[in-house]
């Protein structure tokens, strides 16, 4: 039973690293993955998210409410960006990036000046699971869940829906869906602000997790990028769940064995030696494998 | 002619900084013709071609489809009129599937393609040899056929006008021969086909009527037993070819 319960809480260990890196990279997964945008204020979208949720919850609605709300205010929001700023960058990678910075700076600040150092926190929903000696965040099996739904959803979107054949026409080569009539600046608006509403989305399901600040985004930016860089740009969403997963086979046995810091370190070693490797990331080596299949098969 | 124009400019006029792309381009394309137009490098073809599709608008003058002003409007806009193209490099996407390349269009009008387009777009896919079921990723066909399914997608869109930017670039002489061969055999059903061209063995093989542009302006303008007997238009391009 005791051994039992220590392979239940290593799976679990490995659960929720993998669906935190995940749900830090959904908004970057369409942003930068899909559009090769840098987006510096992923952080501040997914902080936007928390705040959001936070002050609704407070206002009397329902958690998942609040995520629902989370996601439409930042997803307008990031419309609105779209529209008057980052429209102008697109093609101009390094422009683009100083934009969003500026645009990140603003709403840190900005919050900052406007709601004070912090917010009341919201509490964690669920109550725990027991099992053997250890006991499981009822909350983190949730967002596991959540974050494999969103993944899937995501997927089924580009890959099944007429939106998602416009949207990565467009991004291969915008000049040639015009000349099929696809209408191609809405195409990027909508994909903008979709990649901000997940962040919004995502900052709200971390919301319960953390410390409601001005500055909360930044602790997410990092896992974010490395996420999607690693999992790499032929396949972003495949890429994304192929890196998370890598990633936290690394991190997870040496967090629980040696510590959170140094689970913390290799995860951080795990993705130098990975993108060594494989410089075009993970879901280009996924790609050349199954090409190499199916040509010997 | 008889018919009325489907496609037409008045005085169009482009610059670029000091030089002049296009001079007063008073172009005329009746409904359902065959219209090549032909120049020797630099005389302005390109420049009308995106003129036309709308990725540079012009200084002065304007542009018709089917007896609007669609001068002012973005090439997707009038893709969905009606209009259809295809680029001078092959644009099909490379990373889509074949079948995803022919599912795009996009300007699909409400309740499907027209029984027309929908004989023309079979019979492009069949003439073609193309799979609409295919799952093969569009960069791994060869390059004649990845031409081919851009014209198979632009159809796919059912349009009323074709307009072609050097559609046999790359192409050998059978792989030129079969695309002349489908694009005659549309404009007989009666879709107006409007190609910029260099290859005067294909303008030979397709075209009704032929535009001669040089240095921005129309040079001449007729048949292609007129247009190849012209001295002049011998002079400025036939005799470079």
């Amino acid at each position: 039973m005791e051994e039992f319960g220590l392979v239940i809480s290593v799976v679990y260990q490995f659960g929720t690293n993998a669906a935190f890196l995940l749900l830090c990279a959904l908004g970057l997964i369409v942003i930068l993955g899909m559009m090769n945008i840098i987006n510096l204020a992923h952080g501040e979208l997914m902080m936007m998210g928390a705040y959001t949720a936070s002050l609704s919850y407070q206002a009397g609605l329902p958690f998942p409410v609040c995520v629902a709300v989370s996601f439409l205010v930042v997803g307008f929001v990031g419309a609105v960006f779209e529209r008057l700023v980052v429209r102008r960058f697109y093609g101009r990678e390094l422009s683009a990036l100083v934009v969003t910075w500026g645009i990140s700076l603003l709403l840190s600040q900005g919050t900052l000046m406007v709601f004070g150092p912090f917010l009341p926190s919201i509490p964690i929903p669920g109550g725990s699971l027991d099992v053997g000696a250890y006991s499981l965040s009822v909350y983190w099996l949730i967002l596991i869940a959540v974050s494999i739904a969103v993944v899937v959803a995501l997927a089924w979107l580009y890959n099944r829906t007429t939106f998602g054949l416009h949207a990565r026409a467009t991004m291969q080569d915008a000049a040639m869906a015009r000349a099929l009539g696809v209408n191609t600046g809405r195409i990027y608006m909508l994909t903008f602000s979709l990649g901000a509403g997940l962040a919004g989305f995502s900052g709200a399901l971390l919301a319960p997790t953390a410390s409601i600040m001005p500055f909360m985004g930044q602790q997410f930016v990092a896992p974010a990028f490395i996420t999607v860089v690693v999992g790499g740009a032929a396949n972003v969403i495949a890429g994304a769940v192929g890196s998370s997963v890598l990633l936290s086979l690394v991190r997870t046995p040496v967090g629980f064995y040696l510590g959170a810091f140094l689970g913390l370190v290799a995860l951080l070693l795990a993705a130098l030696i990975i993108i060594r490797l494989m410089p075009n990331g993970v879901s280009a080596a996924l790609l050349r494998w199954s090409d190499r299949r199916a040509q010997s098969g | 002619m008889g018919m009325p124009s489907i496609v037409s400019t008045t005085a169009l006029d482009k610059r670029f900084g000091g030089i002049v792309a296009t001079q007063h381009v008073d172009l005329d394309i009746p409904e359902g013709e065959l219209r090549c137009i032909i120049g020797p490098n630099g005389a302005g073809k390109s420049t009308l071609f995106a003129l036309l599709c709308g990725i540079h608008a012009p200084d002065s003058g304007h542009i018709f489809l089917k007896d609007r002003d669609i001068t002012a409007l973005p090439s997707f806009r009038r893709v969905r009129l009606g209009l259809g193209l295809t680029f001078q490099t092959n644009r099909a996407f490379h990373d889509l599937t074949v079948r995803q390349n022919l599912e795009a269009p996009f300007r699909l009008p409400r309740g499907g393609r027209s029984s027309t387009s929908e004989e023309r777009y079979q019979y492009a896919l069949s003439t073609f040899g193309l799979d609409t079921t295919s799952d093969v990723p569009a960069r791994e066909l060869p390059h004649h056929r990845l031409q081919w399914l851009e014209i198979a997608m632009v159809l796919a869109g059912g349009p009323e006008v074709l307009l072609l930017d050097e559609p046999t670039a790359g192409l050998s002489p059978e792989e030129t021969l079969q695309t002349a061969r489908v694009l005659r055999h549309l404009n007989d059903d009666g879709l107006t086909i409007i190609v910029v061209e260099h290859d005067i063995a294909f303008v030979r093989e397709v075209a009704e009527r032929v535009t001669v542009l040089h240095q921005g302006a129309i040079f001449a303008e007729g048949t292609v037993a007129d247009i190849t007997a012209h001295d002049d238009v011998r002079r400025i391009y036939l005799g470079q070819a």
